[in-house]
């Protein structure tokens, strides 16, 4: 996480989410006037706070709309344990789907799960084996062989961008590096592949659908941005470290 | 769990304020609350006893809240034109300083407005300021109920509170009702009675 470490303590300090000794050794450090400030943060928080609690309830007619569906809806079994049932909506199932969509069936396309990022933040999130640190993250490229050096900045190309994380995929028994980011709120990650290797190709090869924005070579390694949403060149926060490593941003 | 029914009435209206906070429309509002009870309602089996409800609820009705504002695909503001805000640089501006002096006439004069701010926030923004600021959940609770990690939580947080409070100032200076940025007004020295405004 890219937020700069005062700011993440000013925040937790005035939702009291620090520790006694924690929120101790941060008062130890603020001015009266800052002291005095964060007091009227809090005040101003709780007072939007108010306003945002206020407002109507749930209408009583979609209240018991809600419970007349409780009461009709048995708890959720699945319908797999019964195979007569089972067998009779799969075949219909397929039969309708044939139908409807024989074009589909006729060019069946499907995307390498590392050329695609899920819509939803959440889901994507949840992929990352590790925190969003970045000291952590760059340990987790480390211990996996790849030499090059993150650099997280809070904005490229005037995009919010902050790291969610990493995690590791495998391609055609290879292993693929991604690490994860959110781009103006929505996912992008950056796939890291050493070259000659078959998900090389694959990252290279335009082709093959999928949401590839950029492509850069470094050192050994190819890098892209995968995402759905525009994302700029994220391919530039990473080096080759030492002397190579200054960023182009 | 016999008792969800009235477990679920006990908070149906913090839930339903909630969702209507946080759905872009809230035309979709009832839909995704009913939802969002039926499907806790049909995995109340996965509800561990003894832990948190409520908690388990809103974990629900995010991700009912998530689904229901990709399915409308409605953005806010697109926020590439939008500078990165911090909460520490809105101490910088003195506009900010007549806010902090008097926040509650300061909110009353924005009426609506708040919500029509709050809008314009992330889905992700907007739902850990309610989760925290309203509902009061801790932050490693938030990081449950919106699977992300705490740190994610807190820049949200500090982001999104930053952005909620930058768009109401921008309101309130375009109406006067605190100083506009930089300060326009004269310092008054003593003896000084034009400053004062005894001329016209």
């Amino acid at each position: 996480m890219n937020m700069p470490d005062k700011e993440k303590l000013w925040v937790a300090y005035q939702d009291g989410q620090l520790s006694a000794s924690e929120a101790l050794a941060f008062e130890s450090r603020l001015t009266p006037q800052e002291r005095a400030h964060c007091a009227q943060e809090v005040r101003l928080e709780n007072t939007l706070a108010d306003a945002l609690r206020s407002g109507p309830g749930c209408p009583a007619a979609l209240w018991h709309q809600t419970l007349d569906k409780i009461r009709v809806a048995p708890p959720k079994k699945s319908w797999l344990a019964r195979p007569a049932v089972a067998a009779a909506a799969f075949a219909g199932l397929a039969a309708a789907m044939v139908f409807t969509f024989h074009d589909a069936f006729q060019s069946p396309r499907r995307v390498d799960p590392m050329l695609a990022v899920p819509a939803d933040l959440q889901e994507f999130t949840q992929a990352s084996s590790t925190s969003a640190d970045k000291e952590e993250v760059q340990a987790f490229l480390r211990q996996r062989g790849v030499d090059l050096k993150l650099e997280v900045l809070e904005t490229v190309d005037h995009h919010p961008i902050e790291l969610l994380g990493a995690n590791e995929r495998g391609c055609h028994g290879q292993a693929v590096i991604e690490v994860l980011f959110e781009c103006c709120g929505k996912p992008a990650k950056v796939v890291l592949a050493q070259q000659d290797t078959r998900a090389e190709e694959i990252l290279r090869d335009n082709r093959r659908g999928g949401e590839v924005l950029y492509r850069r070579d470094i050192g050994d390694y190819l890098t892209a941005v995968v995402s759905e949403h525009h994302a700029p060149d994220l391919t530039r926060l990473f080096a080759l470290p030492a002397a190579e490593g200054t960023l182009e941003i | 769990m016999d008792d969800f029914p009235q477990q679920v009435e006990r908070y149906k209206d913090e839930f339903y304020r909630y969702v209507l906070r946080v759905v872009w429309d809230s035309s979709v509002a009832d839909d995704v609350f009913s939802s969002a009870v039926l499907a806790a309602w049909e995995n109340r089996g996965k509800f561990t006893p003894g832990t948190n409800f409520r908690a388990w609820m809103y974990r629900i009705i995010t991700n009912k809240c998530y689904v229901a504002n990709r399915e409308i695909s409605r953005t806010p503001a697109p926020i590439d034109d939008v500078p990165e805000m911090s909460l520490l640089a809105l101490r910088e501006d003195r506009s900010y300083f007549d806010v902090l002096q008097d926040p509650e006439t300061f909110l009353q004069q924005c009426g609506e407005e708040l919500h029509q701010a709050m809008k314009q926030l992330s889905t992700s923004q907007r739902t850990c300021i309610l989760l925290r600021s309203v509902e009061k959940f801790s932050y490693k609770e938030i990081a449950e109920i919106m699977g992300i990690p705490v740190g994610t939580v807190m820049t949200h947080l500090s982001r999104g509170r930053a952005r909620l409070r930058a768009e109401l100032m921008e309101y309130a200076q375009a109406r006067g009702l605190v100083r506009a940025r930089p300060r326009l007004l004269p310092k008054v020295q003593p003896g000084d009675r034009r400053a004062q405004g005894d001329e016209p």
